[in-house]
């Protein structure tokens, strides 16, 4: 509740997207958003309503065609393409459907990339700290190998720590549990929220599974590029079946 | 450009499927027939133009003979009056004396591109060995300075051209044949001012054009300026270049200063200059069309890469890479694959020129040496050319990919790949 006095850390004001010329498609039609540091977001709606757009505009990953983003209260799109390459180093974590991770590299060095690529190099603090989380993750021996050698579950826990290794203030995670079954997807969306509470990094989660969206703090739901619905889930232990979405 | 570009660059060639290894092989076969063409072409040159030119100097420089000069421009005219025609040949091939020639000799010595200097008496005479006479030229000549002007030494088919002094003389393989000298023989000339004086055969050569192995006579320099009556002048002086290409250059200093008439290799050998700047020429487009199909591999390879790679590429950006960041880790792949491949070919293009180059025709000689089938003449500058134009080339052929791999949208890539 504190937290609410605080800074927004994402802020989206009249965000729109239009994909091709002229006409095209609105993706997005004046979004509004604001998530406040460490809050939990899942974002919803149906296939096409904009929620992967949404998550590339705040993640720097594409420009806006109207509206702008603010992160930690600066407006990305005043910066040029070095400075939003500096903000998704160092500010932002991305978490994808699917790993994406190197294969040319260990699952430690996939881990350590952000490291690699924005600070020169990691330190050995850097290391210590990626590799306690590769632990925390049940990744520990699983460190030097490929990520090919390694299931489902385990190629998106080290993502996920790959995400973390910068020590960002958000995290934007697109369909993360999409492509695992539901125990492991279980299991990596209560590592987010574990991990989300243990370092109050804000976490925004596009989820199409609406009992992993009711473990979130606050859901938003999107429908043709606006956000439709936006509230903070009701948690009463014994009501946990109670579903606010019909 | 930090250790994360390397990193990225080396892991992708490590693991790219046989792609590293192919281009590396296309610009390494680059390489290798540069510096194999090149070896080989220089070779065949450095022998021709030693067959051509070896037996004269690069520069020879001498006191201009206006008197003679009109007669050689009368075409046709040799049959009326023999004998005043013979006498006035007779007087052309009489050839002038350097004035200060000690001087001149000095000066052309300090030039920088002057590797030596060697001065010589020339004058006409004939031989005589039993009851055979045959007309030649007397050459005197310092034998160690001489030899530091032309290559005479895989010239001597016999005998010791050093040994060349008052006593000893070095006559052509074709002459000694005539008279029936070998080494050790004695023999006497007679030169045109009527002095004579006895030698011993101490060296046989053959120069390889017929004029000096019919003619030619070497003595001793002051023997000669005896015989010939000139005290202590001499006729020409002969330079050496350091380059043998840079001859003309070297005359045209020498021409700056001094009125004497000076000829490098070349004036004389026009035609023939002109077919190794043909030949020279025809080598270079071919090399140039080896080094870019190279590049052309090279460039299609990169472009393959930046389209396998187009979804890491997107993941570097999403975790805060810069354009300029893909950039350098593609360009430094084409980079790689040039080295690597520069390496390889050089590697190979030399071992196969000192393969090619000890290759010898069996029980058959050359000037004294085992003859080799292919004459090569592998040089550093050519492993160096090749392999700097080749690096070039994979860097340059990367530039254009490289781009495109940092110009990519994120998410069109992360969507995509
Ligand atoms: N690159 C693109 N070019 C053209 N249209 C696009 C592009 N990306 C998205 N769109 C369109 O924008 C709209 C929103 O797409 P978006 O990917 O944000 O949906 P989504 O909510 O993530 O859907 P899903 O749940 O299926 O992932 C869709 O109509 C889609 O067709
Ligand atoms: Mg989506």
């Amino acid at each position: 509740m504190d937290n609410i006095l605080e800074r927004p850390v994402v802020e989206t004001v009249k965000l729109s997207k239009r994909y091709g010329d002229g006409v095209g498609t609105w993706a997005l039609r004046g979004v509004d958003f604001c998530a406040r540091p460490g809050e939990f977001v899942a974002v919803v709606g149906a296939s096409g309503s904009g929620k992967s757009t949404l998550l590339n505009m705040i993640g720097a990953l594409d420009r806006p065609t109207s509206g702008f983003v603010k992160i930690n209260g600066q407006d990305t799109s005043k910066l040029d393409d070095n400075g939003l390459a500096a903000l998704r180093g160092g500010t932002l974590g991305f978490i994808f459907q699917f790993h994406y991770l190197l294969n040319e590299f260990s699952v430690l060095e996939n881990a350590l990339m952000p490291l690699s690529i924005c600070n020169g190099g990691p330190t050995s603090d850097d290391v210590e700290w990626v590799k306690s989380l590769l632990k925390r993750v049940g990744l520990a021996d699983r460190m030097k190998h490929r990520p090919g050698q390694l299931s489902g579950g385990q190629q998106q826990r080290a993502a996920i720590v790959r995400a973390l290794a910068n020590r960002p203030k958000v995290i934007l995670a697109d369909e993360p549990t999409g492509n695992l079954d539901s125990q492991n997807g279980a299991l990596v969306f209560d590592l987010l929220r574990e991990l989300n509470s243990l370092f109050g990094i804000a976490f925004l989660l596009v989820t199409h599974d609406d009992r992993l969206a009711q473990e979130a703090e606050r859901i938003v739901m999107v429908e043709d590029g606006r956000i439709v619905a936006d509230y903070e889930v009701a948690r009463v232990e014994e009501e946990i079946d109670d579903r606010p979405i019909a | 450009m930090s250790k994360f570009e390397f990193k990225v660059a080396w892991r992708h060639l490590l693991t790219s499927h046989g792609q590293t290894e192919l281009t590396m092989g296309a610009v390494a076969v680059g390489v290798l027939l540069v510096v194999f063409l090149s070896s080989l072409i220089n070779g065949l040159q450095v022998g021709l133009i030693e067959d051509v030119v070896g037996s004269i100097p690069h520069i020879t420089v001498e006191a201009s003979t206006p008197g003679a000069t009109p007669l050689w421009k009368i075409p046709g005219k040799g049959g009326v009056g023999g004998l005043v025609v013979t006498k006035l040949e007779k007087m052309s091939t009489q050839k002038r004396k350097i004035r200060q020639w000690q001087r001149v000799s000095d000066t052309i010595s300090q030039l920088p591109g002057v590797e030596a200097v060697a001065p010589t008496v020339e004058g006409s005479g004939f031989v005589s060995r039993g009851v055979k006479n045959q007309g030649i030229i007397i050459i005197g000549i310092l034998p160690s300075e001489q030899m530091r002007v032309m290559s005479l030494k895989n010239r001597v088919l016999e005998g010791d051209i050093s040994k060349v002094d008052q006593q000893n003389a070095a006559i052509g393989v074709k002459l000694a044949d005539d008279i029936g000298a070998t080494i050790g023989s004695r023999i006497r000339l007679t030169s045109d001012a009527g002095i004579t004086q006895t030698y011993k055969v101490a060296a046989i050569f053959d120069m390889g054009i017929d004029q000096a192995n019919d003619a030619w006579v070497y003595t001793g320099l002051r023997s000669a300026q005896a015989l010939l009556n000139v005290g202590k002048d001499v006729t020409t002086i002969n330079v050496r270049s350091k380059s043998i290409f840079t001859a003309d250059k070297v005359a045209d200093q020498i021409k700056s200063f001094s009125p004497l008439l000076v000829t490098s290799w070349m004036d004389s050998n026009k035609a023939f200059l002109d077919t190794l700047r043909s030949q020279n020429t025809a080598a270079v487009i071919i090399q140039a069309m080896t080094l870019l199909a190279s590049a052309f591999g090279v460039a299609s390879v990169m472009i393959v890469f930046v389209v396998q790679k187009a979804r890491d590429i997107g993941i570097l950006k999403s975790m805060g890479a810069t354009a300029r960041q893909i950039q350098g880790i593609f360009v430094l792949e084409g980079l790689g694959v040039g080295i690597g491949g520069a390496l390889l070919g050089a590697g190979i293009g030399t071992g196969l020129c000192f393969l090619v180059q000890n290759l010898y025709l069996p029980g058959e000689t050359f000037g004294g040496k085992p003859a080799t089938i292919i004459p090569m003449q592998w040089d550093i500058s050519y492993v160096l050319a090749a392999s700097a134009v080749a690096i070039a080339v994979g860097l340059l052929s990367s530039v254009v990919p490289a781009r495109r791999a940092a110009k990519l949208d994120p998410v069109e890539a992360i969507r995509r790949g």
